[in-house]
């Protein structure tokens, strides 16, 4: 008899705890800071972690190759970055990795920029201030002073996915090429491949 | 009846487990002799992995470092490292973005780390190497 309730009141016990298991992992909408340099694995897409893997390893490339170090000898060379050519299938944002890519550089005090997405905005602001009555003709800011560049950055991202039933298999290829404009010579070249992979996981929901 | 419990306790082990392990072993480049620069924080993973061997060269005077990384277990390790640069003074280097970057080491395997300094001034490091456990990140064989 005693035996009987022990069973039914641990059969119970038991109901509790998994309730409060559950109740424990409920779906509660929960807001955190994460940290933005984390390795991200939502899914196989291009993600952060790739765009900062090949951005930082780009950058060590072209500041660690000995073509780079006698053309940054004495002067900071004026680069201007042409474009990321998307080739994937993918929608990517290459001018985030450009812009990752060309901050990067500056910061390293080798290389000098010109922006080239923003010559619009300044022929526009020239032209105001040498047209416009408003402004005193001394401080205009001339036309036809600025730098040209010497060097055009450029790339390529190329992918091939593959899948079946159990596994998906993405393979990334960013190249990167630093040409001299006026020999047309490409001065410095390199490439860094991504893999990712996404399996059934065995454990887990 | 008396599996139910541990069983019981094994899902709500497993189903909660929101806080992976993120300690590792790492360089802290703080002083000139090698042994002591080596950082042990996670004593389980220090066992699987060694740290040979850490040099440092000017490469476009720019601090270049590569770090040997031993593996002394049979299976894969799944890893994730890390280089921080700090100026001449100690100060880290403002806005340096450097990621945390996934590494998988096979059994008894050997691997370089190559780290370039972000800027001239910045002259020494410190390196932290980890595995994390998460769900996406399951261990296999």
């Amino acid at each position: 008899m005693i035996n009987k309730q022990f069973k039914s009141l641990s059969g119970y016990a038991i109901l509790g705890l998994a309730a409060l298991t559950l109740t424990g992992c409920a779906n509660k909408a929960v807001v955190s800071y994460g940290d933005a340099q984390a390795v991200e694995t939502t899914d196989i897409n291009f993600g952060s972690t790739d765009l900062q893997k090949v951005a930082s390893q780009m950058t060590d490339s072209l500041l660690s190759s000995p073509v780079v170090g006698t053309m940054t000898a004495n002067t900071r060379p004026v680069v201007f970055v042409e474009r990321i050519k998307n080739k994937t299938s993918e929608h990517i944002d290459t001018e985030s990795i450009t812009d990752s890519i060309s901050t990067q550089l500056l910061r390293s005090g080798k290389f000098r920029f010109v922006d080239m997405t923003r010559v619009e905005a300044v022929r526009e602001q020239l032209t105001f201030q040498n047209e416009d009555a408003l402004i005193n003709p001394s401080t205009a800011v001339a036309f036809g002073k600025q730098i040209g560049a010497q060097y055009m950055l450029y790339g390529n991202l190329s992918s091939i996915v593959k899948s079946n039933a159990d596994k998906a298999d993405v393979y990334y290829k960013f190249t990167m090429r630093l040409m001299d404009m006026q020999s047309g010579l490409v001065e410095w070249a390199d490439e860094t491949e991504i893999r990712k992979t996404r399996e059934k996981s065995t454990f887990g929901w | 009846m008396k599996y139910i419990l541990p069983i019981i306790a094994l899902f709500m082990l497993s189903a909660c487990s929101s806080r992976p392990v993120t300690s590792g072993i790492g360089v802290e480049q703080t002083t000139n002799a090698y042994k002591e620069q080596l950082n042990v924080n996670n004593p389980q993973l220090a066992k699987k992995l060694l740290i040979r061997d850490v040099k440092t060269r000017q490469t476009n005077n720019l601090t270049d470092v590569v770090v040997t990384l031993a593996s002394t277990y049979k299976k894969s390790q799944y890893l994730q490292y890390q280089f921080n640069w700090f100026d001449k003074d100690g100060f880290v280097i403002k806005g340096n973005h450097s990621p945390w970057q996934a590494l998988t080491l096979f059994g008894f395997a050997k691997t370089q780390l190559a780290g370039l300094a972000p800027s001239p001034n910045a002259v020494t490091f410190s390196l932290a190497v980890r595995e994390v456990s998460t769900e996406a990140q399951e261990f296999k064989d």
